[in-house]
């Protein structure tokens, strides 16, 4: 039934009903000249949906975004015209690029204005069509609850992806009848394609022939709910599997065929083993180039399935044998009931051979606790082995990103939050805000640089605002140190512009209203653990680590991923 | 190999649907050779016929993500004949 009433009431308050009526509870932004309707309309309804004022629209849209991926509902992002609306662009293709849903609602100038350089008047249509699923401006009141249901309706559904509705002053005051209808779909629009049943037999078949296969999945099976089909098939055909960047925690990390992360930071053995593989199931994901490195020397001696609800995604970087569009979840239950029972146990022995090597040469290393300088990965298992099993984890863009990657032990489904496609420095510290908003039952720790966190470190304000509990870990290596290491393998350790002079951290976050501390001996570990734990509030924890500490194994750019370096090589 | 593509798409009008159909066609560093835009017999539905000078794989990733689009009906393809005869005479 639609809601339907005579009564006519402005642009704005019929926003506010519209969120209502589509579940939204929480929202994030930053008002402003053109939005301040919806703003005094959010004040009279007692602030619901609830509204977060972040310090920064980036930050909103990030905590958005942040929201979105660990609840799976749709993240939503209020700011105004102009230099407000244009703010929101980094966090756009950062959810394009991730395929997170998100509702923007940006403020425009009146709509006789439009088009005469109005004051914080910018072409947020033109602006964001490149980074959105879809846009739309709205200058017609009538047009304006139909654009909402719709914006809701595309973000959410098929591959998820930012809608961004661009709404004129004067349509948030003129006044409208209330008649909203949930979106149930639109003509040109078909978001889940059916899969074709025989492509799935066909699948099956070519994986009961496989002698080597390797499934590799992506964060598609995490958006579909499909963690426990994947399981399933990989556990009845024996199977090994790795997982993209964004796909981690769809499968235990501890699972025995669970035998890590793709690509550039990724784990040895699945990169290298991958061009021995004779068939290759890609599950949700789409042949990143931090996947794939040179796509003409990937998977040279595979058959390849790849299923993937967005069927542009075939082909655009790997050719598949055998392309499968649909839902992951529905894709997999059925392959799941058409594969036979098998074991791959030479194969899999493989992976954990090379596992082990890179146990010896990268992870000892990495992972111990007696060095006197502080080792990223360190810290992180010992967090990991610390704190509950339903921990979320957050983290901004760089040595750490990939470290948390490594060697955090993952348990349950969306548990990781990271940039992945775009790689925002920034991201991490409002996208955990999001995250324990959306979740307020689970620990949320944010793992964040010391360069990522000059980006957005004002959120902490926010934080504090709010009272969002997230344990902020800062690693303070005192470079932009991914970048760092490259210079040192690439480029003579000549080191452009990656050395930061820092504030004291510590003083600063203290200064905010934050308690907070700072180790630098790994020896203070344990304690500093101990101090997180025991916080009822949000805290801050500095880690001084060591500043030339690299990423291994890795990928060197354009190099086989099958010739991945386990340690440093001289070059020149 | 490249070829004169004649892409053809269907779509619901709206301010903004050029826009995100010339962006695609940047996005995959080709320029637009020759363009056309008017209604269709549908009323409503834009029919929009553009030419691009690419190679094969180009043309179906393009093409694909152009389907993908929300206010798009149909977008298909083909080797644009006139200029393929001109090109061989």
């Amino acid at each position: 039934m639609p809601n339907t009433t005579n009564t006519l009431i402005p642009g704005a308050d019929a926003i506010i009903l519209a969120l209502q009526a589509e579940g939204v509870e929480t929202m994030f932004g930053y008002p402003g000249g053109a939005i301040m309707p919806l703003y005094d309309a959010m004040f009279r309804f007692g602030n619901q949906p609830r509204h977060i004022l972040t310090r920064h629209e980036q930050g909103a849209i990030h905590a958005a975004q942040g929201f979105a991926r660990v609840s799976g509902k749709t993240g939503v992002c209020i700011t105004t015209s102009g230099p407000g609306a244009t703010n929101l662009l980094t966090g756009l293709a950062d959810a394009f690029a991730d395929s997170t849903p998100l509702v923007c609602i940006t403020g425009q100038v009146n709509a006789r204005l439009i088009g005469s350089d109005a004051f914080q008047e910018a072409d947020i249509l033109g602006l964001t069509t490149p980074v959105t699923k879809w846009n739309i401006r709205i200058t017609d009141s009538a047009d304006l609850l139909e654009a909402v249901s719709q914006a809701f309706y595309i973000a959410r559904t098929g591959r998820p992806g930012p809608v961004v509705i661009d709404v004129a002053k004067s349509v948030l005051v003129e006044k409208i009848p209330y008649d909203y209808e949930i979106c149930e779909g639109m003509p040109s629009y078909h978001p889940e394609p059916v899969p074709d049943d025989k492509k799935i037999r066909r699948a099956a078949d070519w994986i009961n022939q496989s002698e080597r296969p390797l499934l590799f999945w992506g964060q598609g099976v995490l958006l579909s709910d499909a963690s426990k089909d994947l399981k399933l098939l990989i556990e009845k055909t024996g199977m090994p599997a790795a997982s993209t960047l964004l796909g981690l925690s769809a499968i235990p990390t501890s699972h025995p065929l669970n035998m890590g992360m793709l690509g550039m930071h990724g784990s040895y053995a699945p990169n290298v083993l991958s061009a021995k593989s004779d068939l290759i199931i890609a599950v949700g994901m789409r042949f990143d180039d931090r996947v794939t490195s040179d796509p003409s020397s990937f998977i040279p001696n595979a058959r390849v399935i790849h299923i993937d609800i967005d069927a542009s995604e075939h082909g655009k970087v790997i050719q598949p044998h055998l392309a499968v569009a649909g839902d992951a979840a529905r894709v997999l239950k059925a392959l799941v009931e058409y594969v036979e029972p098998a074991r791959h146990e030479e194969w899999v022995a493989e992976f954990h051979a090379l596992r082990e090597m890179e146990n010896e040469k990268v992870m000892i290393g990495d992972l111990s606790l007696k060095t006197e300088k502080i080792q990223m990965g360190a810290i992180i298992r010992r967090l990991s082995e610390r704190f509950p099993s339903n921990t979320l984890v957050v983290t901004d863009v760089g040595q750490h990103q990939m470290k948390v990657a490594r060697y955090f032990n993952f348990n349950t489904p969306r548990q990781l939050v990271t940039s992945g496609g775009l790689g925002t420095m920034g991201f991490g510290l409002p996208a955990a805000i999001g995250a324990k908003i959306a979740c307020p039952e689970k620990p949320v720790i944010a793992f964040i640089g010391d360069g990522g966190f000059q980006m957005t470190m004002q959120e902490i304000m926010t934080i504090i605002q709010e009272g969002t509990d997230v344990k902020v870990i800062l690693l303070n290596n005192g470079f932009l140190g991914m970048v760092r290491q490259w210079q040192e393998l690439f480029f003579a350790k000549r080191y452009a512009s990656t050395e930061l002079l820092n504030p004291d951290f510590v003083k600063v976050v203290d200064a905010m209203g934050l308690v907070s501390k700072r180790i630098r001996v790994s020896a203070e570990i344990d304690s500093a653990i101990d101090w997180l734990l025991s916080s009822d509030g949000p805290c801050f924890l500095e880690v001084v680590t060591d500043p030339e500490e690299n990423v291994f194994p890795m990928v060197p750019a354009g190099t086989p991923v099958s010739q991945m370096w386990l340690e440093k090589i001289n070059t020149k | 190999m490249k070829n004169s593509y004649l892409v053809t798409v269907y779509a619901h009008d709206r301010i903004g649907l050029l826009l995100r159909i010339a962006q695609l066609v940047t996005r995959k560093n080709l320029s637009i050779e020759r363009l056309t835009l008017h209604e269709s017999a549908v009323p409503g539905v834009t029919w929009i016929n553009l030419v691009v000078k690419t190679d094969a794989h180009t043309i179906h990733t393009l093409v694909k993500l152009l389907e993908k689009q929300i206010e798009v009906l149909q977008a298909f393809h083909v080797v644009e004949p006139v200029r393929t005869k001109q090109l061989i005479s």
